[in-house]
């Protein structure tokens, strides 16, 4: 199944280059292989950002496989990312 | 919802916009301009309106009713105003708003679906989310207001509630930071070109901005709502705090919740200029020796107060004065607070008089009201549609001492009285307002009257005039007595008169004292 994350910004600022900037370092992680990045301007694209509900940004949705998870604020740490995205959950890090 | 009651919500509506021209004396100022929301009696408390293109904030505590005013303000600009709007709520979701105000009537997620209104929903989301460090949520929320304006076309936006978001997102926020990003939202919004009307909790909620003083300094426009209870239903007021650079009514505002949204009752601006009174036209009672003894009636426009014990005639009275303009051809308002209707009727008719004609050719309207928790604003109201609906000249108040009693604001009667009295002189309506003066037993000190021989009367200043009707023991017998005690501008006998209350209602005989 396709493995595909959305991240929504808000124009070219540096907080979106930020963000964006420490999830592709994240995409480098083993535990987030083939997974997709699809980044989102919401002044661009503001219908998806309805559909999605985006209240505050950067938010990092986990759109596809389910359930959908949502992370919003400060990305660059990569265990908050993976537990927020249940991509990761608490036993199987500790055992790794 | 029903033809029929669309219907009478336009009538309303013109009726307003008719008593508008007669009260609106006072001229917006500032060049700032109004957007009219057309919640009933909202626009008059804001003198046309809400700052147009202005953030208005409205702090209040829960179930003071600020979803409904707010959802109001889209939903009348959708259906009356042809303006649609955007509801943005950051606590309920669209479907519960729509759901929970389906009660009135309102067909919120028709319309849409129609096009005419639009729900932003920025509830979190099911699956929840979690949040680390800092966040901005002010360039996202802007995007999507400017996104769904721009495909609406609207104008107005409706934002319920603020202060959650600031509770989410902004919890380490000191004053400063919050202030200034209340600040970039109006703006925001501003510079959209929309007028906002915006809620929060009021203090002691978390979800509140009142803790960073935001509300003070930050918007243009304050209004708080507020609810008591009463003995018989909940009192709801709100208050204008501050509306920046536009006049607006100040002073605690009564309004209800009603099967058709929100009825705010603001206070009628007394115009004291217009206030003349033809002394050259009378209004008679019909008991030609008491119209004698006024000069030849009741001056025009002039409110006179009738008071005396139980029992001693005011009712009958005020009956002769119904009756006799009724037969001159004129309308008369009767404001039934003391008997039921049907029982005035029946009393009318033991005398052989038939007021049922005058009601049935519409020139005979009775303005009831409840017996507990009367609001005093309301009923102002409801005397003015009435003598506005059937162009009266007499009104009748029996009485305002049960308007005391039923009451809890005794202020607020004496208010009414003037605002009535200020409105009636506008129109040149002639008043009687029947008391119940303990006089024979001596007066009860929460009475508006006290004693009426000294000077000190409360309401000597708003009345022009007082007609005193009296039990006196003498010879075995009580004897009813009638003293006109001032009749503002006008000669009138200062004797005591001798009258009676019989079949033929109230006969005045030969004075007291002489004789007698």
């Amino acid at each position: 199944m396709k493995k595909l994350l959305r991240l929504y910004v808000v124009g070219k600022t540096m907080s979106a280059a930020e963000a964006l900037e420490s999830i592709q370092s994240h995409l480098a992680d083993p535990a987030l292989e083939n997974w997709e990045l699809e980044v989102v301007d919401v002044l661009e694209q503001p219908q998806l950002a309805e559909e999605d509900r985006i209240i505050a940004v950067p938010a990092l949705i986990r759109k596809l496989p389910p359930p959908m998870r949502r992370l919003v604020g400060d990305l660059t740490n990569r265990e908050q990312l993976l537990l927020g995205l249940d991509i990761l959950n608490r036993e199987q890090e500790t055992r790794e | 919802m029903g033809a029929g009651k669309r219907g009478d919500r336009t009538e309303l509506r013109n009726k307003r916009e008719h008593l508008r021209a007669f009260w609106n004396s006072r001229v917006l100022e500032g060049g700032v301009t109004k957007l009219e929301t057309g919640v009933s009696g909202f626009d008059e408390m804001l003198e046309g309106g809400l700052p147009e293109g202005r953030t208005t904030l409205v702090s209040a505590g829960p179930g003071c009713g600020k979803t409904v005013l707010l959802a109001e303000f889209i939903y009348r600009g959708a259906t009356e105003l042809n303006e649609p709007g955007i509801f943005l709520t950051f606590e309920e979701r669209p479907e519960d708003i729509q759901h929970n105000l389906a009660n009135f009537g309102w067909n919120l997620k028709g319309l849409a679906d129609a096009g005419q209104l639009l729900f932003l929903d920025a509830t979190l989301p099911e699956e929840g989310e979690t949040v680390h460090g800092r966040v901005d949520w002010l360039a996202p929320m802007l995007a999507r207001i400017r996104h769904a304006a721009e495909s609406l076309g609207a104008r107005r936006i409706a934002v319920d509630n603020l202060g959650a978001v600031f509770l989410r997102y902004e919890a380490s926020a000191d004053a400063r930071l919050a202030r200034e990003r209340l600040f970039r939202f109006a703006d925001g919004i501003k510079q959209l070109g929309l007028t906002a009307l915006v809620s929060t909790e009021r203090a002691e909620s978390a979800a509140s901005l009142s803790r960073y003083g935001v509300e003070e300094f930050v918007s243009d426009g304050l209004i708080e709502l507020d609810i008591d209870s009463g003995i018989g239903s909940d009192v709801r007021t709100m208050w204008v705090r501050k509306l920046r650079g536009c006049g607006y009514r100040s002073g605690k505002v009564l309004f209800e919740i009603t099967h058709d949204g929100l009825e705010v009752y603001p206070k009628i601006p007394i115009d004291t200029s217009i206030g003349d009174t033809d002394f050259t036209i009378r209004e008679r009672f019909g008991i030609p020796p008491l119209d004698k003894a006024l000069g030849g009636g009741v001056p025009q426009g002039h409110i006179m107060l009738v008071a005396g014990n139980t029992g001693t005639g005011k009712s009958t009275l005020a009956m002769h004065f119904v009756k006799q303009g009724l037969s001159d051809g004129e309308s008369v308002v009767w404001v039934a607070l003391e008997e039921p209707v049907r029982q005035v009727l029946k009393t009318a008719r033991a005398h052989g008089w038939d007021l049922e004609a005058g009601m049935e050719a519409g020139r005979l309207q009775f303005v009831t009201a409840p017996m507990l928790d009367v609001i005093a604003d309301k009923l102002l109201y409801q005397v003015i549609d009435a003598v506005i609906r059937c162009g009266a000249c007499r009104v009748v108040v029996d009485s305002i001492s049960s308007l005391e009693s039923a009451s809890m604001d005794k202020e607020g009667v004496r208010e009414f009285m003037m605002q009535l009295a200020g409105f009636a002189k506008t129109l040149g309506v002639t008043v009687i307002l029947n008391y119940l003066s303990g006089d024979t037993f001596g007066a009860n000190k929460e009475q508006l009257l006290g004693s009426l021989t000294t000077n000190a009367l409360r309401l000597s200043s708003i009345v022009d005039g007082i007609i005193l009707l009296r039990y006196v023991e003498r010879d075995q017998g009580v004897h009813k007595l009638l003293t006109i005690l001032k009749l503002r501008g006008s000669a009138h006998v200062k004797d005591i008169l001798r009258y009676e209350i019989n079949q033929d209602g109230l006969s005045l005989g030969e004075r007291f004292g002489v004789g007698g």
